[in-house]
């Protein structure tokens, strides 16, 4: 859809008119045609025909008075006096009372700081303490468990199936797991082999008979059983 | 889509007129035209 869009400036006026009907703005151009075509160049009180002006013209030609006068309306808001909650408030910026300087100047002589010398005097010498640097060392972390592809290199698994089964003994004997998710199961997984544990795995081992499963708080979660562990003692402990 | 843009300027009312609508845009600067030639005459 076209659209049709006149703009008319006039001094610091000026009227834009969008529409989306040609015909709409024919109209509108011939009304200020007329007027175009009998003002003078270099006329200094030329007027619009009364007839001419629409309500946005008269808006932008008051909008464009209100740039030129003074802003009156940030006087009005700040009517101090008849704002009860500001009389409430104690005059920040009443005028001081001025008093009256003497003619002549009298020297007088100051009083000892007396206070400040007795503190002094009370005050015992200052003795400069040594704070006895301790030196603390950090116990050392006595690491000593195994990581699980420290276990995995120190046995015999050779595909995903015996390294799942070293994997569930590491967590059950080692780390004293003695039930874990898949979830928790590769997150040691993954780092030492490079690869996940599937459910075809899992299912695999609990159709044999070398993992259990069991529930905990709502969770299927597995556990290698009597049977996996004798698999892992007789075929795959290194 | 080409816009099409005519300013006129008078002293200190200016007119512009843009549209998209070529046709439109044509037909209002013969009009224009003819009336200034007739204002002229």
């Amino acid at each position: 859809m076209s659209v049709y869009r006149l703009k008319i400036t006039c001094n610091d006026a000026q009227l834009e008119v969008v529409a989306k009907s040609g015909r709409l703005l024919a109209y509108e151009i011939d009304r200020y045609m007329e007027h175009f075509l009998r003002c003078k160049i270099h006329s200094d009180s030329y007027e619009l025909k009364k007839d001419n002006y629409t309500p946005q013209f008269q808006q932008a030609q008051q909008d464009s008075l209100q740039f030129q006068q003074p802003r009156q309306y940030a006087q009005e808001q700040v009517r101090y006096q008849e704002q009860p909650h500001y009389q409430e408030q104690p005059h920040f910026y009443e005028q001081q009372p001025v008093f009256e300087q003497p003619a002549y100047t009298q020297y007088t002589q100051a009083p000892q700081p007396q206070v400040a010398v007795q503190s002094s005097q009370a005050m015992p010498p200052q003795q400069h303490y040594e704070i006895p640097q301790q030196h603390y060392e950090m116990p050392q972390q006595q690491n000593n468990v195994m990581s699980l592809s420290e276990f995995l290199a120190a046995n015999n698994s050779n595909d995903v199936f015996s390294e799942f089964i070293v994997s569930a003994y590491y967590l059950k004997r080692v780390l004293n797991m003695p039930s874990f998710s898949i979830k928790l199961l590769n997150s040691k997984f993954y780092p030492a082999t490079g690869t996940l544990v599937d459910l075809s795995i899992v299912d695999d081992a609990r159709n044999r008979g070398f993992v259990d499963t069991i529930e905990e708080d709502g969770m299927l979660k597995y556990t290698l059983s009597s049977s996996g562990e004798s698999y892992f003692t007789n075929q795959l402990r290194g | 889509m080409a816009e099409y843009v005519f300013k006129m300027k008078k002293g200190e009312i200016e007119i512009e007129l843009s549209s998209d609508d070529a046709e439109f845009v044509e037909q209002q600067l013969a009009k224009w035209r003819e009336e200034i030639l007739k204002k002229q005459g």
